[in-house]
Order: C-alpha cells, then sequence, then structure tokens
C-alpha cells in the first residue's frame, strides 16, 4: 500500500510539473504591445497610455496633470471604428498634427489641438513597425510587408510618383528610414541598406550594403554618416554618398536593436546582452563599455549635458559618465511593468515611458527619476 | 525554477534546431515546422508505444476489474483484489500515465517553440533573441520566413482551421478507448466531437504555423494509431503486436467472465457483462 500510495504522490508531483510548465509557457508568449516614445510639446505631452490609446495631456506650473484628449475617443463618431492596435512607431509633430502609424497597417493624422481625425489611410500593406520620418510634405515609413511607402502629409494619399501599394523593397522593413539630402535611406531584414532619390526612387548607390542577418535599426549620424545596427550583432558605420563603411565593423556582444545617441564623433547604444557602448566612429573602436547585468537593453539612450541616461528592460535607469562610462546612480522603477520605448528630451531631462503607461522623468542633474502623475484619463 | 528548466532543456533546444532546419529546408519555415514536428514525434513513438501496450492491457483487465468491483463491497478489500489482480497481469493501473507526462512536456515545448519562432510581434521577436544560441548560423536566420505555399505563417487561415478540425477528429477515431462502462463511452464519443470543435475554434485565432503543427501532429497520431491498432474498416493489421503478457492468461482463469485475449478490443468484452448495462444493473441480475 504504501508503494501504491507513494507511485500516486509521484505521478501527482508530475502532474504539477506538467502543469506548472504549461503554465509558465502559457505566460512567455508576448502580443503586440507596442513602444512608441511619448512626444512633447510645450507643455504638453503625447503618449500612449495604453498600447491602444493616444492621449495628450497638459502639465500646468504646478506640474499638475489634465489630459486633454484621448485618441480613439470611443464616443466620438469619426473615430469608433478606429482601431489602433498596437504602435510601436513614435508619432511624428508637425504643424498641429501627429501622424501616426500603427502595427494595424493604418496611418493617420489627429489633430494636436482637439484629437480630432484629420484623415486616416488604411490601405497598407502590412504592419508599421520603425518610425515614420517627414521628407518635405511627404510622410515616408516601411513596412513587414516588404514596401516603403510615401504619403501626402496633408490628405495620406500616396505621394505623386511613387506607387500606390508602396515601393517594393525585397524584405520586409522594420528599422525607420532615414532621409538627408533628397535621399531615403531604408534597411530590411534581410539584410540589405539601400538608399534611393526620392525624386525618382533611382538608388543612390551603386549596389546596397549587405550585413549577414536583419537589420532592425539605421540613423543618420550626420548628414555624412549612417549608423547600422543588426540583429548579427554587427554595427557599421556607413558613408551616405557610396554606401560603404568608413570604419571597420564593430562587433557587440548580442543584438542591437536601439536608436543611437551621437555627440562629438561618438555614437551611443545598447545592446540584448545588457552592453552599452561608447563606439568612435572614425576608428570602429568602443571608448568604453558600461554592462547592465543580465538586463535587455531596447531603448536608445540619450545624451543629456555631460550624462548618458540609458534604460535598460528591467526597468533601471542608468546615468553614466558620458567620457568614461563610470555609473553615475542607477535608479529602478518600482512596479512599472518594463521600458521598450525611446526616452524623449524635454529640456534638460528625458521623459520615460513603462509598458504600463507610467511617465517618469529622468533628471541627470539630481540623478533622479520621479515619476509623473497622470491624473484624470491618463492615469 | 521549473519554467526555466523546461527553457532551458526543452524549449531553447527545440527553438534553435528549428531554425537550423528552417536554414536546411530552403529557408522554409513551413517545411521545417512539418519536419520538427514529424521529427519529435518519431523520436517520441516509444514512449507511446509503450502507453499504448499499458493501455491494452488494461483492457484485457476489465472483465475481471468489473467483477472484482462487483464482488467487494468494501473499499479497502476491493483495492485490495484490484492490485493484486494488476499485480498478477503484469500491469500498472498508471502505467499509461507515465509515458503520457513525459511526452506531454515535449509536445507542449514543440507548440511553443513553433510559437515562439513564428515571432508574430515585435516583442515576440525581441523575446525570441533569449532562445537563440550564439552560433551565427543561427543568428543570421532570424527572422524566419513566414509565407509557405501561400499561406501566411503568422496569421489564421481557415483552410487550415478546417484541417485542425477533421485530423483531430480522425486521430480520435483511431484511438480506442480503455473504459467498458457505457457512460463513460457516452462521454467519450461526445467528447470525439467536442474535441475537433474546441481545437478548430482555437485554431481560428491561432498563426497559422502552429495549425500547421496541429495538422501534421495529428496526422502522424492517426499513423501511429494505425500501426498500433490497426484499421479494420481498410482491413489493415496492426505492425506492432502487443505484448502477450504471461499472467493474462492466469488472469482471465480466475474470472467467470473470461476476459478476451489483450488485443480483443475493450468493446468486445463488453458484451459478456450485456452490453449497454450498467455495473448495477449487471450486479441485479446476479444470483
Amino acid at each position: 500500500m504504501l508503494r501504491v500510495k507513494l507511485r500516486r504522490s509521484a505521478l501527482a508531483g508530475l502532474l504539477a510539473v506538467f502543469l506548472a510548465i504549461s503554465a509558465s509557457a502559457c505566460m512567455g508568449m508576448p502580443n503586440p504591445q507596442g513602444w512608441a516614445s511619448p512626444v512633447v510639446d510645450g507643455s504638453s505631452v503625447y503618449l500612449f497610455t495604453r498600447k491602444d490609446r493616444l492621449a495628450a495631456i497638459d502639465f500646468d506650473a504646478n506640474g499638475r496633470a489634465t489630459t486633454r484628449w484621448t485618441f480613439p475617443d470611443r464616443d466620438n463618431p469619426n473615430q469608433k471604428k478606429i482601431r489602433l492596435e498596437a504602435v510601436y512607431a513614435t508619432p511624428i509633430l508637425d504643424d498641429g498634427r501627429l501622424y501616426i502609424g500603427s502595427f494595424k497597417g493604418e496611418v493617420m493624422a489627429v489633430s494636436t489641438a482637439d484629437g480630432e481625425l484629420a484623415w486616416r489611410n488604411a490601405a497598407i500593406n502590412g504592419s508599421i513597425v520603425g518610425d515614420p520620418v517627414l521628407a518635405g510634405d511627404i510622410l515616408l515609413f516601411g513596412t513587414t510587408e516588404n514596401r516603403l511607402y510615401a504619403l501626402n502629409k496633408s490628405d495620406g494619399a500616396t505621394a505623386p510618383g511613387w506607387p500606390a501599394g508602396g515601393f517594393d523593397t525585397g524584405a520586409p522593413v522594420w528599422a525607420p528610414p532615414a532621409v538627408a539630402n533628397g535621399v531615403a535611406y531604408f534597411a530590411t531584414m534581410r539584410g540589405e541598406v539601400r538608399a534611393i532619390r526620392l525624386a525618382d526612387r533611382s538608388e543612390a548607390w551603386s549596389e546596397p550594403f549587405k550585413v549577414p542577418g536583419a537589420v532592425a535599426s539605421i540613423a543618420l549620424l550626420d548628414d555624412t554618416r549612417l549608423f547600422v545596427a543588426g540583429l548579427n550583432r554587427s554595427v557599421n558605420i556607413l558613408d551616405t554618398a557610396t554606401g560603404k563603411a568608413v570604419a571597420p565593423m564593430f562587433q557587440a556582444s548580442d543584438w542591437v536593436w536601439n536608436t543611437p545617441a551621437f555627440n562629438e564623433g561618438i555614437a551611443y547604444f545598447g545592446d540584448f546582452a545588457g552592453k552599452v557602448y561608447a563606439l568612435d566612429i572614425t576608428t570602429g573602436q568602443a571608448r568604453w563599455t558600461y554592462s547592465a547585468p543580465h538586463n535587455k537593453i531596447r531603448s536608445g539612450p540619450i545624451v543629456i549635458g555631460d550624462a548618458l541616461v540609458v534604460v535598460d528592460r528591467d526597468p533601471i535607469v542608468h546615468f553614466l559618465d558620458l567620457k568614461t562610462g563610470a555609473a553615475l546612480n542607477t535608479v529602478p522603477l518600482i512596479d512599472s511593468g518594463t521600458v521598450r520605448a525611446d526616452p524623449t528630451p524635454d529640456a534638460a531631462t528625458a521623459l520615460i515611458v513603462t509598458t504600463k503607461g507610467k511617465l517618469f522623468r529622468a533628471d541627470p542633474k539630481t540623478r533622479s527619476v520621479p515619476d509623473i502623475p497622470l491624473g484624470g484619463d491618463g492615469e | 525554477m521549473i519554467g526555466d528548466l523546461f527553457t532551458l532543456l526543452l524549449l531553447d533546444p527545440m527553438i534553435n534546431v528549428l531554425v537550423v532546419l528552417n536554414q536546411v529546408l530552403f529557408e522554409s519555415f513551413g517545411l521545417a515546422i512539418v519536419a520538427f514536428t514529424i521529427l519529435v514525434r518519431a523520436l517520441t513513438f516509444p514512449l507511446m508505444l509503450r502507453q499504448m501496450h499499458q493501455t491494452r492491457a488494461m483492457q484485457s483487465l476489465q472483465p475481471r476489474v468489473q467483477e472484482i468491483n462487483k464482488k467487494y463491497s468494501d473499499p479497502k478489500r476491493r483495492q485490495e483484489e484490484l492490485m493484486k489482480a494488476y499485480r498478477e497481469a503484469g500491469v500498472n493501473p498508471l502505467g499509461c500515465l507515465g509515458p503520457m507526462l513525459i511526452q506531454m512536456p515535449i509536445l507542449i515545448a514543440l507548440f511553443y517553440s513553433i510559437r515562439q519562432t513564428l515571432a508574430i510581434s515585435p516583442e515576440a521577436l525581441e523575446a525570441l533573441s533569449g532562445h537563440l544560441y550564439s552560433w551565427s548560423y543561427i543568428q543570421h536566420a532570424v527572422p524566419l520566413e513566414e509565407s509557405f505555399l501561400g499561406l501566411d505563417l503568422r496569421h489564421p487561415n481557415i483552410i487550415l482551421v478546417i484541417l485542425v478540425g477533421l485530423t483531430t477528429w480522425a486521430q480520435t477515431k483511431t484511438t480506442i478507448s480503455v473504459t467498458t462502462d457505457e457512460r463513460q463511452r457516452a462521454q467519450q464519443q461526445m467528447m470525439a466531437y467536442m474535441m475537433p470543435m474546441m481545437f478548430a475554434f482555437f485554431a481560428l485565432s491561432f498563426p497559422s504555423g502552429v495549425s500547421l503543427y496541429w495538422v501534421i501532429n495529428s496526422i502522424v497520431g492517426i499513423a501511429f494509431n494505425i500501426l498500433i491498432y490497426g484499421f479494420p474498416l481498410l482491413k489493415i493489421e496492426p505492425v506492432f503486436k502487443p505484448r502477450q503478457a504471461p499472467s493474462a492468461a492466469l488472469a482471465g482463469s480466475s474470472s467467470p467472465d473470461s476476459p478476451p485475449a489483450p488485443s480483443e478490443p475493450a468493446r468486445e468484452s463488453r458484451t459478456a457483462h450485456g452490453s449497454g448495462r450498467s455495473n448495477r444493473q449487471n450486479r441485479r441480475r446476479r444470483p
């Protein structure tokens, strides 16, 4: 009888293990949550307080927050059918409008004054992950369905001369495109970086720059140099005129998937191994490396004065010395979800939004990160 | 802790094998899913076979078990007699659970490795980075190609939803049940229809890649069932004959209702007690 009991206990234990495994496996499946950064306009901040809701929040002289509007507004007949799903691309603020590209594959313009929809283009093939960019009157963005779109910012229609179904990039575009001197630079998840002239979409380089692996982030450091980081851990600095590497390739410890900060010839970026690098773009060598152990860094660093502000996925805010990479202070954000969005500069501070829709202000002067109560609908 | 072990020992290796298969099989994730599902099911086949043998042995003992249940009203005595009968027949009443419990985490890991590798959202791709080995061959492969035979493996597809329902139903129909209890049999009959509908309903929200896995998994399951049980409709004999338990005969001889041969299906053994009659009715019939 004892053996039977033991056997039963063992089986019950095995069953419990099996259920625990099932539960843990179930919990590990992330659905689209979005990671758009906040947008600052004077005393107003526009941020996604939920993955599918944008809020316009005004701050008075005492720092008290009031939600002016939310988008989409379920009570507004014009916005009733709008479902954002999740937003990864940080909206562009221009001329009193916010241009939003959603993961659902819709682009829309919203008035900052009242949150009214100015236009909406739902005929986009694929999801939008990378930030859109404005090139004059054209809104440019890539999609996961191998397309680069150019829309008129005035009405959302396809820009003159561009194919209505978007320019075929041959592979998904997750990295935000970059534009300088009439040339658009974009990277694909099949490891190609290309440059096309906006006027006629002709190739600006003799051949694409190729990386063995996906490229999820590119950024113009200045008009002549392009930062290209791959999921294969490589970082390259390209000449924007020729598409050739101007410095030896740098190898990070893990995936690099964030927008770098650039200051006086040094590019600052993090990787998924939790390392922050200060890369000399002339030599291709790291001036210093900082380690945030065991925490991925998805959010791009930001330079404020003599400090570099980095937020890891824990989330912990790291204030680093810009010259040496020494930690000046580290501040954990308690009970706040995680941080994947890039911080937004606001005067001499940085605004940080978490996946729980909480807003924090990182202040390098005091090396503190107080939370900003949003109040009302924004809470 | 358990979750970490599951990830380290099962999920991570499976994800990486899946990525390697994708690269080997012409960068087709659909083909990788098909090949990987067949591979995992083939590797776990000995466990499944053992489970089936146990199930069959249990079937052969069912008349004896019923007899004991009727004969002894004292639960303690009944339990002792049952254990004795199992021991004599060389059957572990929970023996079919052991192989199943080993298989289940493997199949769950297979399911989640496919779902994880599909990376249906940027967060999922970010999470995938933590599962990949640092071998450049693997690192360069992601994200994987999502289209297969014109299907986008990230999104649900109605054809695969229907196939999920059909293959689940077919798999249920090729599985032999152990029970001789009419109520349980009725419940199983109901489940034979409910399960396919339930899984098809789930598939409506699954990425097609996961549905593809389910369809292949069910097809392999059907093939295994036919190998083990045969398929009388098409006059297919079982390839894997049941092991003859030496004590099965002994078990049979001690029972007034002779149990069938181990390969005999439960349905036939149930007729010895009167088809459609419950245990209570059978008890009443006894002198």
